[in-house]
């Protein structure tokens, strides 16, 4: 019989999951991202480098930015708004957001697959009964609703709430709904009358209920940092502790609080006894806690990460510290004993997998030996490979694309000298606070020397990648300083006649700088240092006059070689207009004029960048031709000079993608 | 049955036939099934039998309503079944091997198959003789493009449960059949998938090609895509006892590091994308499965 390979099957199998589910939306779109984008970003030490290295090769090849890991978390789920509420309930997830509406997505694939539209206002606690037939969600808008999840109807709506409802749960028996509100009360509402039963008051606003996973009669709510737990008759149970979150175990026995110090605590219901201490290094204030299915893991989030502990000892454990979230986790949930689900006001929806060893402890996947299942997967005779995998990245342009993947095994060889043009690449982040660029070399990915500008909170400046060369502007105190960044010397310095500069920018062939000012644009030689032209609003012969729009009339399009576009404000219409600096001595050429939004390019080479879409579009074909992984978040700009394309993001990474060898 | 005798006026019918002592032998069969009667009529109308002698060999089955009736169709199912290799052919025991993968096959996918479908999937070219030979079983439409089903879930029922079809040559033992189905669409999604398998345009967006549907169809159609979607149910009834345990694991071996790419393409296109997060989990409880024996 075959021999079962349960540790090499495995990671085709979770390979082949994290490619699916991290570029899940960018294939759903374009399936041929899954060569030119997801394919590439595939960690160094995937298998699917060695698999589909001959896909490899026809795509950008990531020169800066691959991990060598998969990330953490297996799939998010980008709402880009604040999301302060998640349940799960068989394979399904309930999301509270920013938005009045609740969506539901598919705990498996990410994927929505509904929405309940009822709330006017905020949703900022949602929760599934145990029985999943039905959910409760708590309002800005101050109203409770129960949902009937088959349909998604609402089936009722419970009022009295003055304030924001901050916190909702449904009692076991889904007797009892309980809501916890900004207005000072704690409201118990009975399911089947649809009134208030008990209304508990408070000294201040009360953030947080629950009821015990299995007694219907026992809930437990914040208030003021205090925690104490009541009966369903508005008793007070048991002492009060100091802390702010909590969540039940799954019999109801013990519960988790975190809050105050830096050690969550496991206690139990009745006496309040602590059985479990949890300890997080430097951390003073954690947040939401959250018990496994199988009581085996607690996690409680503190700020941007998830800690996990392995309470199944006499001591628990950390197992695994989960990263990836740019912004507060509002909320978590297990979906199975091995994932958990957490939502932030990053506006993401994270899944993250804790994984359990053969030996049965809990081990996470990225700390076992990947080197070492490597050595399990590589090819037999059938599947030749001869060669290292760094040298993959380079092959024999003749031979690419016409091998036939199933009959030829691939042939392979280092490229030349001449192939790999010595470039630099240089990192700004808009905002320095200490005011240092800094110069890396693109393929040495060597640190070649930094530039000190004047530290200021908001710089104008501008990097473009030009024949090889790398150009630096910025202006300070009334001057545009141009720097090669490639040796390291000041080009130019110009005077400004003054003003206050919107956007700077270096024209597209590298032999100019642009002023964009709230009234006028500006076009300055390089070399010389002279002004080349200028064009200002209030000269042109706009159709109508009036009042202009937030003060700032000239608003920066595009770029490309020694042309500049924009919009032109007038009273509430935007004009686009685009100007010609390039011919010498004479003024700039008015060449395109209209009232419509056409893409223009911010890059050479008809390309743009879109921010918001980490990726960059070809205007005259309309097709994306590089799309970056959702994981890189937000960039701050992009430059692109025809073969290389850099991406400097807000994280403080950079991705620089070769495309020499790409036909775009 | 008079509109048998009357389309069939060429076959010589005595003027009371069917005779009533045969109907109503007939109706006791049938026990109040109308599967029975309207497979009864299927089989005594086939196009290619005489109808008298059909229908004699169905009044001469053993009179037997145990289990409510469910035996007399029973034994239909198995005269009928036995009708077709004799009129097949020879080589018996190749004909009843083609007839279980065939009927295995269509018992056991999914979703209906169209003929076109079930010949490219079984890489059987000549499955619509087999298809036609089972006419009162199957409902085979005329059209090689739309689906074919069995009349009644009886026949299913009785098919796969050896208590009841207690002729082995007809016997379809689901897991057998099912690691058949499972191959056939590894298979074919070997030989068939492929990067850019509907040559759209480099960079191309989904929504904005033109004409999706036709691509769908001329470049990835029904069988491939129906191996696309459902290769991983078909897996997960491979029990961890079956002696092609190591085959199934050679062939998705193959799979992962050939054809994966091309796969999630084809998703991707046919709007499964979300399928495929799934069936990946079902490899995976599969593969847990195995390795746990």
């Amino acid at each position: 019989m075959f021999p079962v390979q349960a540790g090499v099957s495995c990671m085709w199998i979770n390979d082949s999951q994290r490619l699916l589910l991290e570029h899940f939306d960018t294939i759903y779109n374009s399936p041929s991202q899954l060569y030119h984008s997801a394919l590439p970003f595939c960690p160094s030490s995937s298998w699917f480098r060695e698999c589909y290295s001959l896909e490899l090769l026809q795509a950008a090849r990531v020169v800066k930015g691959l991990s060598e890991k998969w990330e953490m978390y297996s799939r998010t789920a980008l709402l880009n708004v604040y999301i302060y509420s998640l349940s799960y309930w068989n394979n399904t997830v309930a999301v509270g957001y920013e938005y009045k509406d609740i969506l539901i997505l598919d705990a498996i694939t990410g994927s929505q697959t509904a929405i309940l539209s009822g709330h006017t206002d905020t949703v900022r606690s949602v929760t599934f009964s145990s029985d999943g037939t039905s959910l409760v969600s708590g309002s800005n808008d101050k109203t409770v609703k129960l949902w009937d999840v088959q349909t998604g109807g609402v089936v009722r709506t419970f009022y009295g709430h003055t304030n924001w409802i901050h916190s909702v749960s449904i009692s076991a028996n889904h007797t009892m709904i309980a809501s916890a509100s900004r207005d000072k009360t704690l409201r118990l509402w009975n399911i089947q009358m649809g009134e208030c039963h008990k209304i508990i008051e408070h000294q201040e606003g009360v953030y947080c209920v629950r009821f015990s996973s299995t007694n219907p009669q026992c809930l437990i709510s914040e208030s003021g940092g205090i925690v104490q737990q009541w009966d369903t008759n508005g008793h007070k149970v048991g002492p009060t502790h100091k802390g702010y979150r909590f969540d039940f175990s799954p019999d109801g026995t013990q519960f988790i609080l975190s809050g105050y110090s830096d050690k969550p605590t496991v206690r139990n219901t009745n006496s309040g006894h602590v059985v479990a201490k949890l300890h997080i290094a430097n951390i003073h204030l954690s947040g939401v806690p959250c018990f496994s299915p199988d009581y085996k893991l607690v996690t409680v989030a503190a700020g941007r990460k998830i800690y996990v502990w392995d309470i199944t000892g006499s001591n628990p454990h950390l197992v695994e510290t989960f990263t990836g979230h740019t912004d507060q986790i509002s909320s978590l949930a297990f979906s199975s004993p091995s994932t958990l689900i957490s939502a932030s006001l990053d506006g993401s929806v994270k899944f993250w997998k804790i994984v359990t060893s053969s030996t049965g402890l809990r081990k996470s996947i990225f700390g076992t030996s990947l080197a070492q299942m490597f050595t399990l997967l590589r090819p037999s005779p059938a599947t030749p490979m001869e060669s290292h995998p760094s040298q993959h990245l380079w092959m024999d342009q003749s031979s690419s694309g016409k091998t036939d993947p199933k009959s030829t095994p691939p042939t392979l060889a280092l490229a030349k000298s001449t192939v790999l043009k010595p470039k630099i690449g240089l990192i700004t982040p808009s905002d320095l606070p200490d005011g240092v660029v800094q110069t890396w070399g693109i393929l040495t990915d060597l640190y070649k020397g930094s530039l000190q500008i004047p530290a200021r909170d908001s710089h104008q400046s501008n990097t473009q990648l030009i024949d090889n060369k790398l150009i630096f502007a910025w202006c300070a105190d009334e001057k545009i300083n141009i720097w090669d960044a490639e040796k390291g010397e000041l080009l130019q310095t110009i005077n400004m006649p003054g003003g206050s500069v919107k956007y700077l920018w270096i024209s597209g062939d590298g032999t100019k700088v642009f002023c964009v000012y709230e009234e006028s644009i500006q076009a300055w030689d390089i070399q010389t240092g002279e002004v080349v032209g200028e064009v200002r609003a209030q000269d042109m012969d706009l159709e109508t006059r009036g009042r202009m729009v937030a003060g700032e009339r000239m608003i920066f399009k595009g770029i490309e070689g020694s042309k500049i576009w924009a919009t032109v404000w007038e009273s509430d219409v935007g004009h686009y207009r685009g100007w010609d600096f390039g011919i010498p001595g004479s003024p700039p050429v008015l060449f395109s004029s209209g009232q419509d939004s056409p893409d223009r390019p911010h890059l050479n080479d008809n390309k743009m960048w879109e921010i918001r879409k980490s990726r960059m579009k070809d205007i005259v074909t309309g097709k994306v031709v590089a799309q970056l992984p959702r994981r890189f978040g937000k960039a701050v700009h992009a430059q692109w000079d025809g073969h290389y394309l850099v991406v400097p993001f807000e994280s403080g990474e950079v991705v620089i993608l070769d495309f020499s060898h790409v036909p775009l | 049955m008079a509109e048998i005798a009357e389309t069939r006026s060429h076959c010589s019918f005595t003027e009371d036939w069917p005779n009533p002592s045969d109907l109503k032998i007939l109706c006791e069969k049938a026990a109040g099934f109308f599967i029975y009667a309207s497979t009864v009529v299927k089989f005594v109308g086939s196009k290619y039998h005489t109808p008298t002698t059909q229908l004699a060999q169905i009044i001469s089955l053993p009179h037997d309503t145990t289990h409510e009736g469910r035996s007399g169709i029973d034994l239909l199912y198995t005269q009928v079944l036995e009708q077709v290799i004799d009129d097949m052919g020879t080589d018996v025991e190749e004909i009843c091997s083609h007839i279980r993968t065939v009927a295995g096959a269509v018992l056991l996918v999914l979703n209906s198959l169209s003929m076109k479908a079930l010949s490219d999937l079984l890489g059987m070219p000549n499955i619509p003789t087999t298809l036609r030979s089972l006419h009162s079983l199957l409902l085979v439409p005329e059209g090689t493009e739309d689906p074919i089903q069995p009349f009644h879930k009886s026949f299913p029922d009785f098919l796969m449960d050896s208590s009841r079809c207690k002729d082995e040559r007809f016997f379809v033992e689901p897991a057998v059949h099912h690691t058949k189905v499972l191959l056939s669409c590894l298979n074919l999604m070997g030989e068939r998938l492929k990067r850019n398998i509907c040559n759209l345009d480099s960079y191309a967006v989904l929504s904005e090609v033109m004409d999706l549907p036709t691509c769908k169809k001329d470049h990835i159609g029904e069988a491939l895509e129906y191996a696309c979607k459902f290769w991983s149910k078909h897996l997960l009834m491979v029990p961890s006892s079956s002696s092609h345990v190591g085959e199934v694991q050679k062939a998705i071996k193959e799979f992962f590091t050939r054809h994966l790419l091309y796969w999630i393409e084809v998703l991707a296109l046919t709007g499964n994308l979300g399928v495929g997060v799934y069936a990946l989990n079902d490899v995976e409880q599969w593969y847990a499965l195995v390795s746990a024996v």
